[in-house]
């Protein structure tokens, strides 16, 4: 089964600008894609990023572990969209560097307690995570809650030209920074 | 043996790679479509999606690339006569081409990196906007006609924009409007033929081809972000719209960013 995230170029380069904004309390910042969905020919899902939400100032805790700490207020706002608007969550955070990035361990750590608790108010529907780097992106889909997650086949930014931030299949070009 | 592709290195070392893993829907196989399919045949695209209902018929022999006498004689489906064209300019290609409207294989078009309209009325061209917006696929349009002034002379023109996810669209551009679409409406059934010539085809395919090439595989660092060519097939010439210049910093009214995605998404069907 084919996963491909889409975004619009503007609201890429929106994410990265506000993910790489200072915070008193927290070393980096986190937010939220809501995404509408479709299928694919052949069973593949296309989700597309049709906003971003930033985690408010407020709602950043000093961090317990790596770089940043959501509080619950952060999750709950993430959990009423997931539920108001039937959308799949891809929590986001930003890896500030140019080039090809993973998920670190600890990301996939709390990838896999955060992510699952969107399918308590949005069962019906795929949710993700993405990291972010200057040029690039990583991300993994969760199909169903306790499901491992699968790694996305495509995270592209449309626009022009059309940005394949992670392209499974070959990899990209060199690419210039988000502007 | 040398690669086939050695020619255009200059796209990228990933652009070989690139254009066997992507997909490009060609909605309209006649006298643009035609040209395209062509085209990326020999780019190397594996994975064309495209579609036309319609038959050659004998008033498509002027312009039809691909299509021989015995097609025009026999009535052959113009999806046919792409996919033959296509596997033998490009033998490993897996071309996907469907004689059904594209609304019945939209589902396969959803999968499309771009898309290259080669269609013939402002509605359809309309529709096919709305669902490329609606599933973020850059669409690319081509067109052209053939005026009559009162003087008796005639004039070819035509266009290619790009409708981009987030920028202006065909009304922002002017060239879908209510009272396009109500004057076509009004005329249908009532039009005769319309001309329809080779060459200019060849230009705005050929030229929607290189854009979304651009799109696709950039070769210089400068690329336009709004494109809305228009065709002077008198002059032989084409020249950004001068409408851009108004549209530049505009948001589209017409598309909202949220409305994007299929309102009937059943998880199930993914499985």
């Amino acid at each position: 089964m084919t996963a491909v995230l889409k975004l619009t170029q503007r609201m890429w380069v929106r994410t990265i600008a506000d993910l790489r904004r200072p915070h008193d309390l927290a070393k980096e910042r986190v937010g939220f894609f809501s995404c509408r969905q479709a299928s694919l020919a052949g069973g593949g899902l296309l989700l597309l990023a049709e906003d971003y939400h930033p985690v408010a100032d407020a709602h950043y805790l000093p961090p317990l572990m790596g770089a940043v700490t959501i509080g619950p207020e952060a999750i709950r706002d993430a959990l009423q969209i997931a539920l108001t608007k039937t959308a799949s969550i891809v929590h986001v955070h930003l890896h500030d560097h140019s080039g090809a990035t993973r998920f670190s361990k600890i990301d996939n750590s709390e990838n896999a307690k955060l992510i699952p608790d969107f399918f308590n108010v949005a069962p019906d529907v795929p949710h993700g995570a993405v990291a972010l780097s200057q040029t690039h992106a990583f991300g993994q889909l969760w199909d169903r809650q306790y499901a491992p997650p699968r790694t996305f086949d495509q995270i592209v930014a449309i626009g022009a030209p059309i940005r394949f931030l992670w392209s499974g299949s070959w990899k990209t070009d060199s690419l210039a920074k988000a502007s | 043996m040398e690669n086939r592709f050695s020619r255009q290195g200059f796209l990228g070392e990933t652009a070989e790679a690139l254009y066997r893993a992507v997909s490009i829907g060609i909605v309209g196989l006649g006298g643009g479509g035609s040209h395209v399919c062509q085209q990326f045949a020999h780019i190397g695209l594996e994975r064309p999606i495209g579609a036309d209902p319609d038959k050659a018929t004998t008033t498509n022999s002027n312009r039809l690339v691909g299509a021989s006498w015995n097609d025009i004689q026999d009535n052959e489906l113009k999806a046919q006569i792409a996919e033959r064209l296509y596997r033998s300019v490009n033998p490993v290609a897996r071309p996907f081409f469907s004689s059904k409207a594209w609304q019945e294989v939209q589902v396969e078009l959803r999968g499309s990196t771009a898309i290259i309209g080669c269609v013939d009325s402002i509605g359809e061209r309309s529709q096919l906007e709305a669902f490329a917006r609606r599933f973020l696929i850059p669409y690319i349009d081509i067109g052209m006609d053939v005026h009559r002034s009162t003087s008796g002379d005639h004039s070819i023109s035509g266009q290619v924009v790009v409708s981009m996810p987030g920028g202006p669209c065909l009304r922002c551009m002017g060239i879908v409007t209510d009272t396009r679409i109500a004057e076509e409406a009004h005329q249908y059934g009532a039009a005769g033929p319309r001309p329809q010539v080779v060459w200019p085809n060849g230009v705005l395919a050929s030229t929607a081809v290189g854009i979304a090439v651009q799109l696709l595989t950039p070769w210089h660092s400068k690329q336009p972000k709004q494109v809305y060519l228009e065709y002077d097939g008198n002059t032989h010439t084409l020249s950004p719209s001068p409408r851009l210049e108004y549209l530049v910093g505009t948001t589209c009214p017409h598309f909202d960013d949220h409305e994007v995605g299929d309102p009937y998404f059943l998880r199930q069907a993914t499985h």
